[in-house]
């Protein structure tokens, strides 16, 4: 990134501004910085296997196995939560179209979809992407997913926990739930459980 | 695997219990109790399909979102650090159970999970003939099923009756002249 080299006075000073950015202004900042954002804009090179209005996959230059792709939005967003409903049932149809032509096209025997929301979950770039990577045996790709055996007790509070977060409407075996759906172009609600935006800054503005 | 043998279509029959996170007509998400972290969801399909390719267009936009609002509720309720969304398509690719599901997986630093691979380095050629196979198959790509279809969900309802029920019934009958 371009302020890899930049001093300690100058982060800070760039820090600060980030803070008194409004999203609409962070999220131009981040474009501006984005590498994938110019990829898409063509004006960094790329091998694109698929293009339509919404979404761009290009193959990744260290890919885990030939034929890893990249399938990115061509909106910059961040993380996948500020993604609108829409914009996720197309990436993701992309998704599986693109894991299907693996499986007929390059002898792909499997595949993997990964998305890493945020530095902890093995996020590196800062514009959403989900990798879709062919499989075969014994490829030396291995993800690692421990088993963790949780209390019935912890099971009951981090299910209710995760209920109440979605509205709460599984009650029931029955119960009709329905996707709690954001009110369209609904300004930004602030101070609402965990901001999204400081979940963004840190992949922007690391 | 024979739907009526899946531990999922169990699962979403009711006759294996499950901590059950959020329902609709077409998916339903439940918390692995064996998870890779606490607060890890499977999110699946109500119609029993063992791989990504049988899964229609319009219940895959459903069940990502599904996934989407799951992810933020776990960065929300449980203060995920981060969240993975996870798929395993074929034995190769890590997938173990024949009913295609999504894995939401919560985050945090150093939680044993590895999520990562070795970057290879290809070739110029390499990368051109990949290029070259892929784009041979999506060129016809995108015409996507978006339209809300309403697809038949056929949740296996068991017609069995409990002990009281028949009981009942038997009772029933024997009153019958």
């Amino acid at each position: 990134m371009a302020e890899q080299n930049i001093s300690p006075e100058q982060l800070k000073a760039l820090q600060e501004k980030i803070k008194q950015m409004s999203p609409e202004e962070l999220k131009e900042f981040q474009k501006k910085q984005c590498i994938f954002c110019q990829i898409i804009a063509g004006k960094v090179q790329s091998k694109k296997i698929y293009e339509d209005e919404k979404v761009l996959a290009i193959l990744d230059i260290n890919p885990a196995n030939p034929g890893h792709v990249l399938l990115m939005t061509k909106e910059h967003y961040s993380i996948m939560p500020q993604i609108p409903d829409e914009d996720i049932s197309h990436v993701f149809m992309a998704a599986k179209s693109l894991s299907n032509s693996m499986l007929r096209s390059i002898d792909a025997q499997g595949t993997n979809i990964i998305v890493a929301n945020g530095i902890a979950a093995g996020q590196r770039a800062q514009h959403f992407m989900a990798h879709v990577i062919p499989r075969k045996e014994k490829d030396g790709v291995d993800f690692v997913l421990p088993q963790k055996a949780m209390e019935q007790q912890e099971i009951e509070s981090i299910g209710n926990k995760l209920v109440a977060a979605l509205g709460g409407a599984v009650e029931k075996e029955d119960a009709k739930a329905q996707i709690p759906v954001p009110k369209k172009e609904e300004p930004k609600k602030e101070g609402k459980g965990i901001n999204l935006d400081d979940i963004s800054k840190l992949l922007g503005a690391k | 695997m024979a739907k009526n043998t899946c531990i999922i279509c169990q699962i979403i029959g009711n006759s294996i219990p499950s901590k059950k996170i959020y329902e609709d007509e077409m998916v339903l998400a439940v918390l692995d109790v064996n998870g890779a972290n606490p607060g890890h969801c499977f999110v699946m399909p109500k119609n029993h399909y063992p791989i990504i390719e049988q899964v229609p267009d319009i219940e895959i936009g459903r069940l990502f979102q599904v996934s989407n609002k799951i992810s933020s509720a776990i960065f929300e309720a449980l203060g995920a650090q981060g969240t993975n969304i996870f798929v395993a398509n074929g034995i190769p690719a890590g997938q173990t159970v024949a009913h295609f599901m999504i894995n939401v997986i919560p985050r945090k630093e150093n939680d044993g999970i590895n999520l990562q691979w070795q970057p290879r380095q290809l070739g110029e050629e390499e990368m051109s003939t990949v290029e070259l196979k892929l784009k041979e198959q999506t060129k016809n790509m995108g015409h996507f099923e978006k339209e809300e279809k309403r697809p038949k969900v056929q949740v296996p309802k068991p017609v069995i009756f409990s002990e009281e029920e028949e009981e009942y019934f038997t009772r029933q009958m024997g009153r019958l002249p």
